[in-house]
């Protein structure tokens, strides 16, 4: 059975739709973060006065458990993680597209761009 | 609190510039976090990297949706930018270069980006040569102008690629989208047509920024309070800037920035050859 095919147009649409819901979903998980930071703090941090402590990695479950407890700078991290991934959802769709195009160049192409990006989560995860 | 807020402020100020102009808003980022609030590098850039993404990613979305963006053009040079980006990013994160020395490295790609931006780029319109590589790799388009269908080819993807890969090295290495050398990549080099270049250049700049945030945030350099607020300004700056586009002079505004960003630049390289970056980060 013949696959579908779908028009350029149709993939731009559907590019501009993922980025601009991520953009908008992330900044008012943002804004929500910020605005929690404001009512839970009561002498809030200043920014200029914000300790950097020897940095850790991400820990999921704690990330989890500040999330369901509100708690503001794992709120804002929801809105930080989304916008980490809107671009690499909008690789994943264009596959995808490629893929009903039947545009076997571009799906090795789109592929190789989330290998080199996988690269770096591993990178990222070892050090 | 009061931090917090002006944090929004100064970056929707950079933001709102930045869409105005085509440079984003990275570039006002780092300076300002630095130097007006004390932030370190790594927590700078990491920062500027997730603004930078909330820009472009805003901006793509009207732009794609306008026919200008080349995706095929994007998506293959995608491939050199992010190697590039993970590199920057790698030797920031890895190897112990001085913060002065960086701070330095940010000033001088910050006058290029000022000079850069001043020029007025060439636009062009190549053919599609049979057989040629451009045309094996299926980087050629068109894009409707004036009620005509306007068809461009492109030339050199290998060199291309290699300026890109220096462009995401930059990003990676300075948190910055890089924006001005992609766009010299593909209009200069790549000789495709202006507006092409500049909104592929832009769709780009979000997967590049990604690619070596990944390896900011997972080492913890992201502070998410301090992105927070970073990225509701910049892009509601950025939301702005693309309202209000149509009514302002944007030769002579890019004209103004340019000269901002050459006087951030040297503001920049004053402190990074003083050592005020290290004792300001104590």
């Amino acid at each position: 059975m013949e696959s579908k095919k779908i028009s350029g147009k149709s993939i731009e649409m559907l590019i501009s739709k993922t980025l601009s819901w991520g953009v908008w979903m992330s900044f008012w998980i943002s804004v929500v973060g910020v605005v929690l930071h404001f009512i839970n703090t009561v002498q809030s941090d200043s920014l200029k006065s914000m300790q950097y402590s020897e940095p850790s990695g991400f820990d999921m479950i704690r990330w989890v458990q500040g999330l369901i407890n509100l708690n503001a700078s794992d709120v804002a991290m929801l809105g930080v993680l989304l916008m980490l991934s809107t671009p690499l959802l909008r690789v994943v769709l264009l596959h995808f597209a490629y893929q009903k195009q039947k545009n076997k160049l571009y799906q090795i192409i789109t592929i190789a761009v989330l290998c080199i990006i996988l690269v770096s989560v591993l990178i990222g995860a070892k050090g | 609190m009061g931090d917090m807020f002006e944090m929004i402020l100064i970056s929707g100020i950079a933001g709102l510039v930045g869409a105005l102009t085509g440079l984003g808003g990275g570039i006002v980022i780092v300076p300002v976090l630095t130097l007006v609030f004390g932030v370190p590098m790594k927590y700078a850039v990491a920062t500027s990297l997730i603004a930078v993404i909330g820009t472009s990613s805003g901006a793509a979305a009207t732009y794609v949706k306008e026919g200008f963006t080349n995706i095929q053009v994007g998506m293959f040079l995608q491939i050199a930018t992010s190697i590039g980006a993970i590199l920057g990013a790698v030797i920031i994160i890895w190897m112990d270069v001085p913060v002065d020395v960086l701070g330095i490295v940010f000033g001088l790609v910050l006058l290029i980006t000022a000079i850069l931006t001043a020029k007025k780029q060439p636009d062009h319109r190549e053919n599609v040569i049979e057989g040629s590589l451009t045309q094996k790799l299926q980087l050629y388009g068109a894009f409707t102008q004036d009620d005509k269908t306007i068809n461009y080819g492109s030339r050199f993807p290998i060199f291309g690629s290699l300026i890109m890969a220096l462009a995401g090295f930059i990003s990676g290495l300075l948190g910055v989208g890089g924006g001005v050398f992609k766009v010299l990549a593909m209009d200069n080099v790549m000789r495709l047509p202006f507006k092409v270049s500049t909104t592929t250049s832009n769709f780009m700049i979000g997967v590049t920024a990604v690619s070596s945030a990944i390896l900011y945030f997972a080492n913890g350099y992201v502070e998410p309070l301090l992105a927070a607020p970073v990225l509701i300004g910049i892009i509601l700056g950025a939301f702005v800037g693309a309202k209000i586009l149509k009514h302002i002079n944007v030769h002579l505004l890019k004209r103004i920035f340019a000269v901002l960003v050459a006087i951030i630049a040297l503001y920049m390289i004053y402190n990074g050859m003083v050592g005020n970056f290290s004792v300001k980060q104590l």
